[in-house]
């Protein structure tokens, strides 16, 4: 690292003088790096510290339906929230609904990406197709997803009709729903972490695999011996941003069911949003969104605490 | 019956151009050879049709007089050092040695043994619980050749080894590599575009230039007699001074401006020539010898030799290796003698052309 160094200087006989040189040549390297950074400071002010100071400031207060706060509330947002039955349904909702996406995500996109990475004719195509959901917008996705679920006519029910079987209301149903959701979620993220992946697999030397292949080692004994380990920061990595992606879910929620039904997909963000944007309770809705920043932040401390010993970084 | 044979092995990777052509060889058991030749002449890739990593588009690859041109590489039986090792990053270099084992299945005690036994022979007993990262170049070297020790396959392909190392390092690893396949009785198929390691290495090599074999042979009796121009001026460093000549009489004319007069040796028929001279037969002039005069263009003092470049003509230029430290000046103008025996010729199709050689040395001038 080039570390920027303030100049020693030698003793001097008048002391004053030198460390005040020696304040101004700090006071200066101070400055000239603050200028550096104050672009993307003044990014960051805006869209994300003065929000997050805000959202703190206002989980404190009772507001009026414009959100503007009212009265102290203190913490009483908090307590009332951890005795909130419809709370701890939405985290009971967002920790199923990560469990159902993210190691779907993962796998499949591991999976897709060892096909493509053989060497075979027209193999390009393919690529461009497992990759093509990534360049699709949430409502775009969304309103397909809809379409194939639609009991009378989407495409899902008339196949299930030609095998006999029964159509199922999938975003009507409360059993059904968050797997509906859940699986066109799965799809969205794939073209993303499909090509996050086969990047990880195209970075592997190729000599290993030749060795590999020299020694005797089969195709499975390859994937385990070889590309999963070093894959492993990859995958890691895929599985952390998918998870922190799964945990802050709106956009496809509001399209296919807003939250329903009966609370079904009821996710935490979706939560909040209908706490504060249709019950105009934005200091209750700050409070959650307070205690959603933590969740994520202690789910994420978690996920490098204890799965990534297993990750080998080169 | 040779160990390995090649029999007019072709690969081409777009169906035109051929990266290997007509490679025919046959590998003793014991031998260590030598592929060598400019980088994109094909070694590597006739290494790799060895190894079965890549399928041949025509020709046999014999091995124990079987043909193996449709088995895998494990099959095979043999062992490869890579370039860039190929260790495995997230395993110890014990782990790393007994992966390859693993795959064959040996059982774990004998596995541990090899491992022991290989480690003592290249010196990293030390560090076998590090992983390749902590571990120097030189050591990462050791253990790949250590994964290869392990194998115990009769045959070991080497694609450039020792290319990855420090100049010094190489030397001490060349006599080194020599040592172990020696002692060991291995078959080395040996892959370097450094003529110096092909020298002081092989026991026979193959030159390659363009995907095609030039030459096979010991490397003094290649050095010696270079089948073509294009091996006299790959093989010596510095390399050998070709020129081109008309043949007239008794005089060379070298690139139509510059005469030399031979004395002692029968001219070729043929009109045109490529001829050949190495730096080392070229001799500062004595005193009443004829002599050839030329511009001094370079000078480079090695300590215990001086190469002098001179200048023949515009275009041609002449290296002489004289030992001692000579004191030139760059645009002096000096002569030299040569050894006209020494002299090589080659046809107008490359081919080396052998003449009867009359007496002793020969007089000339320029």
């Amino acid at each position: 690292m080039n570390e920027r160094v303030s100049p020693v200087f030698p003793p001097s006989p008048w002391p004053g003088r030198a460390t005040q040189a020696a304040r101004r040549t700090a006071v200066k390297s101070w400055v000239e790096g603050m200028m550096y950074l104050s672009p993307s400071l003044l990014l960051f002010g805006v869209f994300l510290f003065y929000p997050l100071g805000r959202t703190l400031y206002l989980s404190m207060f009772y507001t009026d339906y414009q959100g503007k706060p009212t009265e102290f509330a203190g913490v009483a947002h908090f307590a009332e929230l951890f005795q909130d039955g419809a709370f701890w349904h939405s985290v009971k909702t967002t920790f199923t609904f990560v469990a159902l996406t993210v190691p779907t995500t993962v796998a499949i996109s591991f999976g897709l990406a060892l096909l493509v990475h053989e060497k075979r004719k027209g193999i390009g195509v393919f690529r461009t197709i497992f990759a093509s959901t990534m360049g699709m917008s949430v409502g775009v996705a969304s309103v397909i997803w809809m379409l194939m679920y639609n009991p009378a006519v989407g495409v899902i029910n008339r196949l299930l009709s030609t095998a006999g079987l029964a159509p199922v209301s999938w975003l009507l149903d409360p059993d059904t729903a968050l797997y509906a959701v859940a699986a066109a979620t799965v799809w969205m993220n794939i073209g993303f972490t499909f090509l996050l992946v086969l990047a990880g697999l195209q970075n592997i030397d190729p000599s290993l695999y030749e060795s590999a292949r020299i020694a005797g080692m089969g195709y499975w004994r390859q994937l385990r011996m070889v590309t999963v380990p070093l894959l492993s920061p990859t995958l890691f990595f895929v599985a952390t941003i998918s998870l922190i992606q799964a945990l802050q879910t709106f956009g496809q929620i509001d399209f296919l069911t807003k939250g329903g039904p009966v609370d079904a997909t009821n996710v935490f963000v979706y939560a909040i949003y209908r706490e504060a944007f249709v019950n105009y309770q934005f200091g209750f809705a700050s409070a959650q969104s307070i205690v959603l920043f933590f969740i994520i932040a202690l789910v994420t401390f978690l996920q490098f605490r204890f799965v990534e010993r297993k990750v080998h970084y080169q | 019956m040779a160990f390995l044979e090649l029999v007019e092995v072709t690969k081409t990777y777009d169906g035109k151009r051929r990266a290997v052509e007509n490679v025919n060889v046959a590998i003793e058991s014991g031998e260590f050879f030598v592929l060598v030749g400019p980088s994109g002449c094909g070694k590597s890739t006739i290494l790799r049709l060895i190894a079965g990593l890549e399928p041949l588009t025509s020709g046999y690859v014999l091995i124990d007089g079987q043909v193996a041109n449709d088995w895998p590489p494990h099959a095979r039986h043999l062992s490869m050092v890579f370039q860039n090792y190929a260790l495995y990053p997230h395993l110890t270099v014990e782990q790393n040695m007994r992966i390859v084992l693993q795959a064959q299945k040996v059982p774990k005690e004998e596995q541990i043994r090899r491992c022991m036994e290989a480690a003592d022979m290249l010196g990293i007993t030390d560090v076998l619980h590090r992983k390749p990262r902590e571990l120097s170049g030189g050591q990462r070297q050791r253990v790949a050749l250590g994964r290869a020790i392990v194998a115990r396959t009769p045959l070991c392909l080497m694609d450039e080894p020792l290319s990855n190392l420090d100049a010094k390092l190489r030397t001490k690893m060349r006599s080194e590599l020599r040592r172990l396949q020696r002692q060991l009785g291995m078959t080395v198929i040996y892959v370097t575009h450094d003529q110096t390691e092909a020298m002081t290495m092989a026991d026979r090599m193959m030159i390659l230039h363009a995907g095609r074999p030039q030459q096979i042979g010991a490397p003094l009796d290649i050095y010696n007699h270079p089948d073509t121009p294009f091996v006299a001026s790959f093989i010596g460093t510095p390399p050998m001074n070709l020129a081109e000549a008309h043949v007239l009489e008794h005089v060379l004319l070298l690139q139509n401006e510059r005469p030399i007069h031979l004395m002692h040796r029968s001219l070729p028929k043929a009109e045109r020539v490529t001829i050949g001279l190495r730096p080392e037969h070229i001799h500062p002039a004595e005193r009443g010898e004829g002599h050839v005069t030329a511009k001094v263009a370079h000078i480079e003092w090695l300590g215990n030799e001086t190469l002098v470049t001179f200048e023949l003509t515009k275009r041609l230029h002449w290296t002489a290796r004289w030992n001692g430290q000579w004191n030139m000046k760059l645009g002096e103008v000096a002569s030299f003698s040569f050894d006209e025996r020494a002299l090589l010729f080659f046809d107008e199709h490359g081919k080396r052309i052998d003449l009867p050689i009359r007496g002793e040395e020969v007089r000339l001038d320029g």
